[in-house]
């Protein structure tokens, strides 16, 4: 069944749309939630959560594509079940992702009003739109699905430092590119 | 900011960027490229110092080399297996692939209140009748291996630069003072010292880890870009040496936002064609423009919307074939620069069109809008295709990045309900409406890789 014909069943209200995403998807969105959350229950009922969350999205959201669509929905769910003021929540991973991205930040933490976020959100995506395939790839992996270093240094056929080398090269860019945009890091 | 914001931030990346990481095949890196790439430069500064001719791109370039002799296929097309070898009627197959590049970006949208406008000046109307259109395979000027995007070396972007500014007018004597020089890439810029100095960091070795592995080289300096700062002018150029930027304190105007009455906008751009047609090699130089609106935070709490004009200089002269490749291939976008707008800048695009893979049929408009309705189209947007009642208007462009094709554009209304109230409620209010490009194949199918085709979308 293809995508399109999946988020029509979620259109006509039809269970089996549930049973299709968790047939096609929920090994995905479990491995998502399992880089963020500590613990396998809390990432499994983040998925399950995730269907409930899609089935109330759809209608009036018609995604073109439910992969990623569904994937943000758990990546959203985990982040908020991780409750960043409690490190013991999170995945080691994860720990290690958000000091990384430390070099990014100033570590201050901001209002953000709905305008900023969205002026944010807009300039990270012309960011990565602005690396080559291989970076923005190797970005995202290591901090939208925060795969670990050594699966990227299998992934890429690299080194660990040389993967850690280009992460370092991609986050100095990145904040070099917020500062450009005005954007308060 | 703190680092949770930001991994919040990073969670909204757009779809296609995230499927395309996951389906994303990763270059191998193969250290004896670099190498090879760098003896070649070496060779070509050995041949500037000789006083030996090098021959560098220019606009027109392309259209010639790739049109001469047109309508039979190019006999030195490389055999690549992942592009598909299949024959009918002796043109190969073609594995079409995507590229962004020549439309308004991400998420391919405008808002305006007279659709016509959004494909001004473009050559091929709904009336004229085509057979054939040729077919491009886009390719190195340096060894095949060698992917499109490191074409040229920190040292050819340099001589490409300076042989344009003195092409504009530029003093010579300025033009190969070093220190005016500047190198970009991957998170660098500095001088050509600076450059030389970040590679000897750089250079370090992974031994292999195990038999058969090669050793990694850490070598990840690629100039991405140049440019060249002079009294009166600047000269950008990137490393696919098909595009480049030329800014002048002074020349021609060019209009900041669209008049009332086109005929001006018209005379203008025909005006700047006309001083520039030497420069740009264009025989006939064609204009062409789109106008639409942007929202306009200026006033805070308020949303108000402004409007956008585009222009583009293109060759005019030649068949109608001739001049929708250069529409979309090799054209010059100017436009006015510097806080008063008393600058003049221009955009151009002249892509290597040397390697012609054939003259492939084309479908008729009518069967491009029945693909439509079989959901055989690309959309960035992520729109569903509301139905032929919904068609604006109409053009044909080439895109691609391994591959340039023709492609029926088509300008599309769509929903609105996702996008932000305030911004939907200020276009309203001005008659403006909202549209997407929605792109089908001009190639008919059968010489096509359906597989490839569908993915898109």
């Amino acid at each position: 069944m293809t995508d399109q014909e999946i988020v029509a069943l979620y259109w006509q209200r039809s269970e089996e749309a549930v049973r299709q995403s968790q047939a096609r998807y929920g090994s995905y969105c479990l491995a998502v939630a399992g880089r963020i959350l500590a613990s396998r229950q809390d990432a499994e009922e983040c998925v399950n959560d995730t269907w409930l969350a899609a089935w109330n999205a759809m209608p009036t959201q018609r995604p073109a594509l439910l992969r990623p669509f569904l994937a943000r929905i758990t990546r959203n769910l985990a982040c908020d079940r991780s409750d960043y003021n409690h490190a013991k929540k999170r995945s080691p991973e994860l720990t290690v992702v958000l000091e990384e991205l430390a070099d990014c930040v100033s570590g201050w933490e901001t209002v953000e009003s709905e305008y900023e976020a969205q002026r944010l959100r807009e300039a990270i995506n012309r960011f990565l739109r602005a690396q080559d395939e291989d970076d923005c790839a190797l970005f995202l992996r290591r901090y939208w699905f925060a795969e670990p270093i050594a699966r990227l240094c299998r992934r890429y056929d690299l080194g660990e430092s040389a993967v850690k080398s280009r992460l370092f090269r991609l986050r100095k860019r990145l904040r070099a590119f917020l500062e450009e945009e005005g954007i308060e890091v | 900011m703190t680092p949770e914001q930001l991994f919040h931030a990073i969670g909204q990346a757009e779809d296609d960027l995230l499927e395309s990481s996951e389906n994303h095949r990763p270059q191998r890196w193969r250290p004896w490229r670099r190498w090879a790439a760098m003896a070649a430069a070496a060779c070509l500064l050995l041949a500037i110092g000789l006083g030996v001719g090098i021959s560098l791109p220019r606009p027109g370039d392309g259209l010639s080399n790739g049109l001469a002799g047109g309508g039979s296929s190019s006999s030195s097309a490389v055999e690549d297996p992942d592009q598909g070898t299949g024959q009918s009627g002796g043109l190969a197959s073609l594995a079409l692939d995507w590229d962004t590049s020549g439309g308004a970006g991400p998420g391919e949208a405008f808002w305006t209140d007279d659709p016509a406008q959004l494909v001004a000046g473009s050559p091929w109307t709904e009336s004229d009748t085509l057979t054939t259109l040729p077919v491009y395979r886009h390719t190195a000027t340096q060894a095949q291996e060698i992917p499109v995007r490191w074409r040229l070396t920190a040292r050819e972007q340099a001589a490409l630069a300076r042989s344009l500014a003195v092409e504009w007018g530029a003093d010579p004597a300025q033009v190969y003072e070093e220190d005016r020089m500047t190198y970009y890439g991957n998170g660098f810029s500095g001088s050509w010292e600076d450059y030389q100095a970040l590679l000897d960091r750089l250079s370090t070795r992974e031994p292999a880890q195990y038999p058969g592995q090669q050793d990694q080289y850490n070598y990840d300096a690629n100039i991405q870009s140049v440019s060249l700062k002079l009294d009166g002018m600047s000269v950008k150029v990137d490393d696919s040496g098909e595009r480049w930027n030329i800014a002048l304190a002074q020349g021609p105007q060019v209009l900041q936002s669209p008049p009332t009455d086109l005929t001006e906008l018209e005379q203008s751009l025909e005006q700047i064609g006309q001083e520039l047609a030497d420069r740009l090699g264009y025989r006939q130089p064609a204009a062409c423009w789109t106008i639409d609106y942007a929202t306009d935070y200026a006033v805070e709490g308020e949303v108000g919307i402004r409007p956008v004009l585009r222009t583009g200089l293109y060759e005019g002269y030649g068949s109608l074939e001739q001049q929708i490749v250069s529409y979309s291939l090799n054209r010059a976008d100017p436009y006015a620069s510097g806080e008063q707008g008393e600058g003049f800048s221009i955009w151009v695009t002249s892509a290597d069109l040397s390697n012609k893979l054939g003259d492939y049929p084309v479908i008729s408009l009518d069967e491009a809008r029945q693909q439509l309705e079989e959901d055989a189209y690309y959309c960035s947007t992520g729109d569903f295709f509301p139905g032929q009642d919904s068609i604006a208007a109409v053009e044909i462009a080439y895109r691609g990045r391994e591959i340039l094709a023709p492609y029926y554009r088509f300008i599309v209304e769509v929903d609105t309900s996702q996008l932000n109230p305030d911004s939907v409620a200020a276009m309203e209010q001005e008659g403006c409406k909202h549209y997407a490009a929605f792109y089908v194949a001009a190639v008919e199918s059968e010489y096509l890789e359906p597989a490839q085709w569908w993915q898109f979308n």
